[in-house]
């Protein structure tokens, strides 16, 4: 895209590239799940970027028959050294011939992966799910830990789902036990709306929807109603006909919907007026159902699968 | 090589030894770069020859030349071609006129093609008298066709024109990132022209980025800002991965004339080994014998010292670890914020163990009480003791809980301290942390009791190269408006002064050659036009370098401004 100086953005070839973004304490399984979805073929034609590449061992030779790609996020305080890891590796996959198809971002044990999914919107990626690594067997001892708790409880604001690793080295009881305290504790917080647990080792599918018209807020509520529970979440922003000056938030967890009142911002131009959505599903869904207008008449909606 | 006669000898002014046997000197012996004889007028004339050049101080002061304890000479590199915005003393700025004035000037003496990138760097709203901040429109009017981008002091955020806005693509729809904020006009979405934390560091994408030999020609000036303060051995003390070539390439080419100590960052180290020692296998932070030995020795006057560490961010900037709550929401308007590591203590515990099991001097940034906690109980973990003679330092040590120096003293740690921060940020330390907490930072007095080797550093580019005021708030740990942080942790010019030359010479391990004025050492030296043992403390930073010397060689200044 160019501006008004007309010149094009570095990143210009990464625009609306999907990205999925995995955070999670040190040792929370990262490293293990990614590798497990590699070995599934989950992931042909992604770049991975990854925070250490010395001290982990991502399956590179999958990755290289499948297309894809590895690189190292550099580290360290950005005052310090005045530049940016994380922007330095998208350059440089920005600078590659073929785009790739999606990115995956392993971010750092300390980081807050919301913060990286922040990052990757206003460099013009568009977010397929933000995930949260844990560990049932550590997260106790971790939320409480006298150094890093705090940081702990941090990492759960605005993620999507709740990604477990190993569940099965637990008993079921026991693991459900462990899922029901952690409930309470993120219920405690009152924050925001806790994230949906999924325990299954597959990638979560994740679809993308772009609206094209405007909606009534009555049809997306009844949209949001008929999702089954394979559907983890689902949000997005929306062009509601009742708010044309700004896209709307909507939200759905499990059972609980928020659609909000009205626009926190404005369309950048009334011309790029467009909505979308993201519906998180277990890995075995099917493609969900969208809230279009007028099924049989209007063309059918993109879609675009992520 | 030491030959009888002298290539010059100073008298006539203060000489400053930094040696506790003999302080003071009447005259000094220079000869193949080190330092022939120095005591009194008579035992060093002895050393005059045919040849010899003797030098009249006039009066002036001969010192050690000064050790930077800790700051990045990359960031030095940057900042050369940047405009310096700051506030006084350490810049210009007053008011928003100033600051488009020294933007003008900037441009004119470096031209920038349009489309190009105009670079400021510390921007204090704080010191406008403008009564409000820096918008955008002040820099359009100036900078309609080129992005232009303020850097706040901090270092963690800018204030943008609106092309550098488009360029960033942040607009009045853009939302504000987790952890970061667009700072908008008031009552509108509109963005004002600051962006902060995570709305700022997308923008490293599209700044330039100059090639290898754009950046050797920098290294003149660049090693200029530190020369004229009277500083002979520079530090670069984050190192990364892709600055190390450049350092050497320019270490071989004889661009220094100063001595360059590097501390790579522990982050970076693996993937400084991958391209050094493509087939070496180790576990993770085993180096290979020939990286170890790398380490202490100087080839082409650049060194590698030790391993950095970060174990936690900037008080100012409320990232540093506290063990209590600060009096002040947090960065991101948090409640009860006490800030945070920033590397997990099972990593930081390991990399302390497997580092200094290999004989790797290491460096740890920590600022607050809870990062010092946690870097006591990761040398702990790791057996250091100080028969060992390990020196690790720990940079900053700047909010230290009670019992901690003592803590120091058993393991064998020392402070390498940051006095400046309590006139820069003391006022903003007391808001957050109150008196009592505020006035623990640096315990210069305390720590030099107990016998702790204690540097003192600017932190460059975080505050100015000036070694003047590290001993004035040394001695007066004055804030801005005035207040005394920690009366009791004032200590004396001599104290203060040490802590620049052999206190900092020890802890780079060249106590033997560097920091102090003795017979066989390097002639490293720094002559000023005042003696500042005997200039009261609010006068030290108007004291001007009249010249610097390293080994031997004026590189800064002239002595024909002495007489001769």
């Amino acid at each position: 895209m160019s501006n008004i100086l007309g010149t094009e953005s570095p990143l210009a070839s990464l625009r609306g590239v999907p990205a999925t973004v995995v955070g999670g304490y040190l040792g929370s399984g990262k490293t293990t799940l990614i590798n497990g979805w590699l070995q599934a073929g989950a992931c042909q034609g992604w770049a991975l970027l990854v925070n250490d590449l010395g001290s982990i061992n991502i399956d590179a030779e999958r990755l290289r028959q499948d297309n894809g790609r590895l690189l190292e996020l550099g580290g360290g305080c950005v005052c310090c050294t005045l530049r940016d890891g994380l922007g330095a590796a998208l350059l440089e996959l920005a600078r590659r011939k073929v785009p790739p198809a999606h990115v995956l971002i392993e971010t750092s044990g300390m980081a807050v992966p919301q913060r990286v999914a922040s990052q990757l919107l206003l460099q013009g990626l568009s977010l397929s799910r933000v995930l949260l690594v844990i560990d049932l067997e550590r997260i106790e001892a971790l939320w409480h830990d006298p150094w890093v708790g705090e940081l702990v409880q941090q990492q759960f604001e605005g993620v999507d789902v709740l990604q477990f690793s190993k569940a099965d080295r637990l008993g079921a009881a026991e693991a459900e036990r462990r899922q029901q305290w952690l409930r309470q504790q993120l219920e405690a917080r009152q924050r925001e709306s806790t994230p949906p647990f999924h325990s299954e080792r597959q990638l979560v599918r994740s679809d993308r929807w772009l609206q094209g018209e405007p909606l009534g807020r009555q049809q997306v509520l009844a949209w949001a109603a008929q999702l089954g529970p394979e559907v983890l979440r689902a949000k997005g922003e929306l062009w509601l006909a009742d708010a044309p000056e700004g896209p709307v938030s909507f939200d759905r967890v499990g059972e609980r919907v928020s659609l909000a009142a009205a626009p926190s911002r404005p369309w950048r131009s009334t011309l790029e007026r467009r909505g979308h959505l993201v519906a998180i599903s277990r890995a075995t869904a099917p493609a969900p159902s969208w809230p279009t207008t007028c099924p049989a008449a209007s063309p059918a909606p993109s879609l675009i699968p992520a | 090589m030491v030959r009888d006669a002298a290539e010059l000898i100073f008298s006539g002014g203060p000489i400053l030894t930094m040696e506790s046997s003999m302080p003071r000197a009447e005259a000094i012996a220079i000869a193949a770069g080190h330092i022939l004889a120095v005591g009194s007028r008579a035992e060093v004339m002895a050393h005059a020859g045919p040849d010899t050049r003797q030098v009249d101080l006039a009066g002036r002061t001969l010192l050690p030349g000064f050790i930077d304890a800790h700051g990045h000479f990359a960031n030095a590199l940057q900042v050369v071609g940047w405009a310096n915005v700051q506030r006084p003393p350490a810049g210009p700025v007053t008011s928003i006129a100033s600051l488009q004035e020294v933007l003008r000037e900037h441009v004119a003496a470096h031209p920038v093609a349009k489309g190009g990138w105009v670079i400021a760097y510390g921007y204090d709203v704080d010191g406008l008298s403008d009564g409000r901040p820096l918008d955008k429109a002040d820099l359009d009017a100036l900078f309609p066709e080129n992005p232009v981008m303020v850097l706040h002091n901090s270092n963690h955020g800018a204030v943008l024109n609106s092309c550098g806005l488009a360029l960033a693509g942040y607009d009045a729809s853009t939302p504000d990132p987790a952890g970061g904020v667009i700072v908008r006009r008031p009552g509108s979405t509109e963005p004002a022209g600051l962006v902060m934390e995570t709305a700022f560091i997308p923008l490293f994408v599209h700044m330039p980025q100059p090639s290898e030999d754009e950046r050797l020609a920098q290294f003149e000036a660049a090693q200029r800002l530190y020369t004229a303060k009277g500083i002979t051995t520079v530090q670069d003390g984050a190192t990364v991965a892709g600055d190390l070539d450049l350092f050497q390439r320019a270490a071989r080419e004889g661009r220094l004339c100063v001595d360059l100590v590097l501390l790579p960052l522990v982050l970076e180290v693996p993937e400084m080994l991958r391209e050094r020692f493509p087939t070496f296998q180790g576990k993770p932070l085993e180096l290979p014998h020939p990286a170890r030995d790398v380490f202490g020795q100087y080839r082409d006057h650049l060194k590698f010292q030790g391993i950095k560490l970060l174990v936690d961010g900037s008080p100012q900037g409320k990232t540093a670890f506290w063990g209590e709550p600060l009096l002040t929401p947090g960065p991101n308007g948090e409640a009860n914020w006490r800030g945070q590591p920033v590397c997990p203590p099972e990593q930081l515990f390991e990399a302390v163990e497997r580092l200094s099991a290999q004989g790797i001097q290491l460096f740890a940034h920590c600022n607050g009480d809870a990062a010092i906690d946690l870097m006591i109980e990761a040398c702990r973990r790791a057996g250091l003791k100080p028969e060992q003679d390990h020196r690790t330092v720990i940079i900053h040590s700047q909010f230290m809980a009670p019992g901690q120096l003592e803590q120091y003293v058993e393991l064998g740690l020392h402070p390498s301290f940051f006095t400046v921060h309590a006139f820069f940020f003391g006022d903003t330390h007391l808001a957050n942390l109150g008196p009592e907490r505020a006035g623990r930072m640096s315990p210069m007095a305390s720590a030099m009791a107990l016998g702790l080797h204690c540097s003192n550093h600017n932190d460059f580019s975080v505050t100015p190269i000036e070694p003047m005021r590290m001993v004035e708030t040394a001695m007066t740990r004055r804030t801005r408006t005035g207040v005394v942080l920690g009366e009791s942790e004032r200590v004396s010019a001599e104290a203060a002064l040490r802590a620049l030359t052999i206190e900092a010479a020890w802890q780079i391990r060249e106590e033997s050659s560097k920091g102090s004025l003795a017979t066989g050492k390097r002639a490293d030296l720094v002559i000023l036009d005042a003696d500042p043992t005997a200039t009261p403390a609010e006068q030290l930073n108007a004291i001007g370098v009249v010249a610097t010397l390293k080994d031997g060689a004026c590189i800064h200044g002239s002595l024909e401004g002495v007489r001769t």
